[in-house]
């Protein structure tokens, strides 16, 4: 049967296709393109803003400029590589003007240096480590935020379900509903990696 | 815009990825490895990006933002041009005492607009539990377990057979087929309780609304022979023509067997008259029962009935047809009791007939966002019916 392409999200592991398709949705200024980007990478540009300007509220605001620009220039992007190297030298700027700025004010006080106004490897750094958990929240981000947390907890921090039920306050067997949830909708070639994880302990009583 | 990377190794992280959560080729761990080993600033960020502890706070510290929240600011921040808030756009452009002329001189009944903003705002406390539906709805899964749907995150919710179900925002829910070799597909309704609406794209992009008080079972993958769907209470589809392959459409409602290829058509199965409204938009549809079938055109609206041996075929007002699915009640020379069903469908209460109001036909319409009490103060408005709320109750009387 026909295949139609109703899902907005970007897949994991997209494939060039679906890559584009992103793409021609945010042309078209389909607000579900602009969701599933602010799903991806909101919070990233956030942890990426907030490292840089030691402030989650600026860091927010940074990041919403971001967007708002970006939806206001949907039409000229052509792949998913050109609207991510748009969202990294933007929030770049973005945050660089704050600390510029912030420097001019303090300048009157005392002296006020950011490694960041003159590092640029150092902004290297931080787009790699984003774009490293932007992967990882890719390949998670049809999980609901819920069932996010508790792959996370089990599978990154090793919890128990009772450790992970009282962090999240609910029932274990709720917590071992979700991880089932969790495991069958991993890709297959990754369900493998992680039954051994996720089924001994759906297993016990 | 000028061509400056900001990500300059866009291999890197999805090789670290890949190596988190399958197993890399021994290409990929060469190139890996080449990237770890050419300098010692790479190798100490190689290995805290590998950490899973340090993974784990990073990533959980990520889940704190409301995103639909974002969501809105930036829509919002971004002024003018998006066509993206259409939803929030008022529904009643009637509302002014004009339409109001418009529509008394229309119907010849009476039922005012009015448009008293404080009485909308001043909602008394005994009734202030009954307000209008919204989208809720409960997907039941092939095993017999339960989501509810108005308070579950946005996204994939979980895999039923060959399809991944997804929800999206505003009260839609989406499957899409993801392993098409799947052999066997299994079944999942979707219900909707008194007050509740919902939207469902099945996973050959047919889209359905879902009526309040109304459910649908349907495959998580159609076959190759047929998509058979049943609903019960009243649905409107838009079902997906598949080119080249003629895979009929089957809904069933009841003792009713509508077949279409590829159309737009609502089918009002409440019962609340014991009959079957199957109403066409666009293409064409077959309905049948056990006493016969017949086929309609657009405009068209076949009313079937078991007890009855020939369909009935009438010409009703399409807007009022589809009413419930644009956010509206529209009531033209409607039945007092067809209309106080409805409400009952729509703002979760019981309905309680102290004397019979059989005769007496309302028309008019207004918003299903409206309180139920400016509903109330419409119909009793020229003195034939008098509606009394108690509790989650609805009282009709006759007026003397």
């Amino acid at each position: 049967m026909r295949k139609k392409n109703v899902n907005p999200y970007l897949s994991p592991g997209m494939s060039p296709s679906q890559d584009l398709h992103i793409a021609i949705q945010l042309k078209n200024k389909d607000p579900e393109a602009l969701q599933s980007l602010i799903h991806l990478y909101f919070p990233i540009l956030c942890r990426f803003a907030r490292r840089i300007l030691q402030d989650k509220a600026a860091a927010e605001d940074a990041t919403t400029d971001v967007f708002v620009k970006l939806w206001q220039k949907a039409p000229e992007f052509d792949d998913s590589q050109h609207i991510k190297n748009f969202l990294y030298r933007s929030i770049r700027n973005t945050c660089l003007n704050v600390l510029r700025s912030r420097q001019r004010e303090e300048a009157r006080h005392e002296t006020f240096t950011d490694i960041y106004l003159h590092d640029e490897d150092a902004f290297a750094r931080e787009i790699l480590q984003a774009e490293v958990l932007a992967e990882i929240r890719k390949e998670l981000q049809h999980f609901t935020p819920r069932l996010r947390e508790i792959f996370i907890m089990a599978y990154f921090q090793q919890l128990s379900n009772e450790e992970i039920a009282q962090k999240l306050n609910l029932s274990n067997q709720t917590v071992r509903n979700q991880k089932a949830s969790a495991l069958s909708l991993l890709r297959k070639k990754i369900r493998a990696k992680f039954p051994l994880l996720l089924l001994s302990q759906l297993l016990l009583p | 815009m000028e061509d400056y990377r900001a990500d300059q190794n866009p291999r890197i992280p999805q090789l670290i990825r890949k190596s988190l959560f399958e197993d890399l080729s021994a290409t990929e761990e060469a190139e890996l490895n080449q990237w770890v080993n050419a300098s010692e600033e790479n190798r100490a960020l190689y290995h805290q990006l590998t950490n899973k502890q340090w993974l784990a706070d990073e990533l959980l510290s990520m889940e704190s933002y409301d995103l639909d929240v974002a969501m809105q600011r930036i829509l919002s921040s971004s002024g003018g041009d998006n066509h993206a808030e259409a939803p929030v756009k008022p529904l009643f452009p009637w509302r002014s005492a004009a339409a109001a002329v418009l529509i008394l001189a229309l119907s010849g009944a009476a039922w005012l607009f009015l448009n008293r903003k404080e009485s909308a705002n001043a909602v008394p406390v005994a009734t202030a539990l009954i307000v209008p539906g919204g989208n809720k709805a409960v997907l039941t899964l092939s095993d017999g377990s339960t989501v509810i749907l108005d308070s579950t995150g946005n996204g994939l919710i979980t895999a039923q057979g060959a399809s991944n179900v997804f929800k999206l925002t505003d009260g839609q829910l989406a499957y899409r087929v993801s392993d098409e070799t799947a052999a066997a597909p299994v079944y999942n309704t979707l219900s909707t309780p008194r007050g509740g609406q919902y939207q469902l794209t099945l996973p050959d992009g047919s889209r359905v609304w879902l009526n309040a008080a109304s459910s649908i079972t349907f495959p998580t993958f159609f076959n190759e022979k047929e998509r058979l769907v049943k609903i019960t209470g009243e649905a409107y589809f838009e079902v997906e023509s598949l080119q080249e392959r003629h895979v009929p459409f089957i809904v069933e409602a009841g003792t009713e067997r509508i077949t279409v290829l590829g159309t737009h058509f609502n089918i009002n199965a409440y019962g609340d008259d014991q009959l079957i409204r199957t109403s066409l938009l666009e293409g064409s549809v077959k309905v049948s029962n056990t006493n016969g079938s017949v086929t309609i055109d657009p405009g068209e609206q076949a009313i079937g009935s078991t007890g009855r041996s020939a369909y009935q075929i009438i010409r009703p007002n399409m807007e009022e047809v589809l009413a419930w699915k644009n956010g509206k009640f529209i009531f033209r020379n409607a039945s007092a009791t067809s209309i106080v069903l409805q409400l009952s469908r729509w703002y979760d209460i019981d309905i309680e007939y102290r004397s019979d109001v059989s005769g007496i036909y309302f028309s008019g319409g207004v918003s299903r966002k409206d309180q139920i009490e400016k509903l109330i103060e419409l119909l009793e408005l020229d003195g034939r019916i008098k509606l009394e709320l108690k509790g989650r109750s609805l009282i009709v009387r006759r007026n003397p």
